[in-house]
């Protein structure tokens, strides 16, 4: 139980410097915010787009404002140099990692729910209820997965020079399972394929787990005393 | 001839060149790293 | 003779010269079967009631393997990361490293040869229904990655862990990749392409096997041969006697 609280207090104390400060925040959004209406402008021509490049362009979106928000997981640990503070620290190193997990997750879900909301205003709404909670929750599932990942390859290029590249580098392929759950999830969404919903949301539950166990289990071993 | 034998010729050829030079460079590398004195 | 077949730094289980033997004599009758033994296989007869020759096919019996030979580095990569996580010798590094620069040379060729082998099956340069390619693709790319992680981080203990953890998360990644694929792949489009594994005959099989043994060897080989080169150039030996030899710790 006391991981637990070390990490909830981590989580919580980068949300309200979020909050004081939104340095992350205010820049992803903005990213995220220009990347829809540079999408609504690119596919304005020949009419409207078929659904499925649609969810494939919100995706993208989705997976670029995830990247660049779990990147900076790390970023104030390190300018601040505390990151072998933290380490050494007599908390877990697990607890450590879960914080950041957390913090990145609320961070993109905060994110997301903008993003998505914003896009479904720009390019229509799934056509039922039930679609708007697949999607909801496909995106709420996914964004697990991103802060989990992201946190994991973040704390991997830590001490790395050139940082800049590295993060998508490793990002990208590790989310590509993800993804291609997620989009076949929006598709269903609209009603354009015909899969079946949960068995898309539990693969998502399981990548999630997976790679939560997989960091939790990593970031201990890359302190170096 | 079978139809198609240009590719199966071009991946048997790839293949061997590949092979060929990634040999070249670890043996090149191996000979340029060669210890000092052999021990036992 | 001795280093290459011999590297001394070896420890393997599997003797060094019994692999690059085992590589030397199956990889050549590998491809002797492929043209000789093997017959061509058919894809069916015209409509003037002609066989058609599928040629193409015999580029199935040196691609697969490589597959699998790839697949066993990337295998070793994280095995040996596995390793040196647990036992901090530098030589596990450096095994782990090796794989994964085993793996993506073969990786490489795997694309490249699944390429051509697509365009002479089904016309096109790249099958995205084809769920193997896509898997491995994945895996290329992560692996990938592992070079640009490893080469910005200062060479010691710090960038051997990452590199370590991120080799082990390919492990992960090939499953969840296919799982992924298998999901959406056959509730969006049913598959429309026929594995090769129904219309193998005995002959067929026979050279299959013998690919997928030769290329096992020749893995390992080269797998034993990085091992060894990486070894020594951090070690210092040789030409650039000068330059800082990065000392070898074993715990």
């Amino acid at each position: 139980m006391n991981g637990l609280r070390i990490a909830w207090t981590i989580a919580m104390h980068d949300v309200s410097r979020e909050l004081r400060r939104p340095v992350a925040v205010s820049a992803v959004l903005l990213f995220g915010v220009s990347s829809l209406v540079v999408l609504r402008l690119a596919l304005a021509g020949g009419g409207k787009p078929g659904d499925a490049v649609l969810a494939g362009a919100l995706w993208v979106v989705l997976v670029f404002a995830a990247l660049l928000g779990t990147a900076r997981a790390w970023a104030t640990e390190r300018e601040d140099g505390a990151f072998d503070a933290l380490l050494s620290a007599p908390a877990s190193r697990s607890a450590v990692h879960l914080g950041k997990v957390l913090s990145a997750l609320i961070l993109t879900l905060a994110l997301h729910a903008v993003l998505v909301t914003m896009y479904l205003g720009l390019f229509g709404a799934p056509p039922s209820l039930g679609g708007v909670a697949t999607l909801a929750a496909a995106v709420a599932l996914a964004d697990v997965g991103f802060a989990v990942v992201g946190v994991l390859v973040a704390g991997l290029g830590l001490r790395a020079r050139g940082r800049d590249l590295l993060g998508p580098a490793m990002f990208l392929p590790l989310v590509i399972p993800l993804v291609i759950a997620a989009v076949t999830c929006s598709l269903a969404a609209w009603d354009t394929a015909d899969a079946s919903v949960p068995q898309l949301l539990l693969f998502l539950a399981l990548y999630d787990l997976t790679f939560l166990v997989a960091g939790l289990a990593a970031f201990p071993e890359l302190a170096v005393e | 001839m079978h139809e198609g034998w240009e590719y199966v010729v071009a991946t048997y050829g790839l293949i061997t060149l590949t092979l060929v030079i990634w040999f070249w460079m670890i043996l090149a590398k191996l000979a340029r790293h060669r210890p000092r004195q052999l021990d036992d | 003779m001795q280093p290459v077949f011999a590297p001394r730094t070896s420890r393997a289980r599997i003797s060094p010269r019994l692999a690059a033997i085992l590589a030397l004599v199956l990889v050549p009758a590998c491809v002797l079967l492929t043209f000789l033994w093997a017959p061509t296989a058919t894809i069916g007869l015209t409509g003037s009631g002609e066989t058609q020759w599928d040629f193409a096919q015999k580029i199935f019996y040196i691609h697969v393997p490589i597959a699998f030979a790839a697949y066993l580095c990337f295998a070793a990569g994280a095995w040996n990361g596995l390793l040196y996580l647990l036992k901090e010798r530098d030589d596990y590094d450096i095994r782990s490293y090796s794989g994964v620069h085993s793996g993506m040379v073969f990786g490489t060729l795997v694309l490249m040869t699944g390429s051509i082998w697509a365009k002479a099956a089904w016309g096109v340069w790249w099958q995205w229904g084809d769920r193997q390619l896509l898997v491995f693709l994945t895996l290329y790319l992560f692996y990938g990655a592992y070079f640009i992680l490893r080469f910005s981080l200062e060479p010691g203990r710090a960038r051997n862990r990452a590199s370590a953890i991120y080799a082990i998360l390919g492990v992960a990644l090939v499953p969840l990749s296919f799982l992924a694929i298998r999901i959406a792949d056959t509730l969006i489009h049913p598959i429309v392409l026929t594995s090769d594994g129904d219309r193998l005959t005995g002959p067929m099989w026979g050279t299959f096997a013998v690919g997928v043994a030769g290329f096992a060897a020749l893995a390992i080989w080269m797998l034993q041969l990085e091992t060894t080169a990486k070894l020594r150039a951090m070690r210092g030996y040789g030409a650039d006697e000068e330059a800082p030899a990065v000392e070898a710790s074993h715990a």
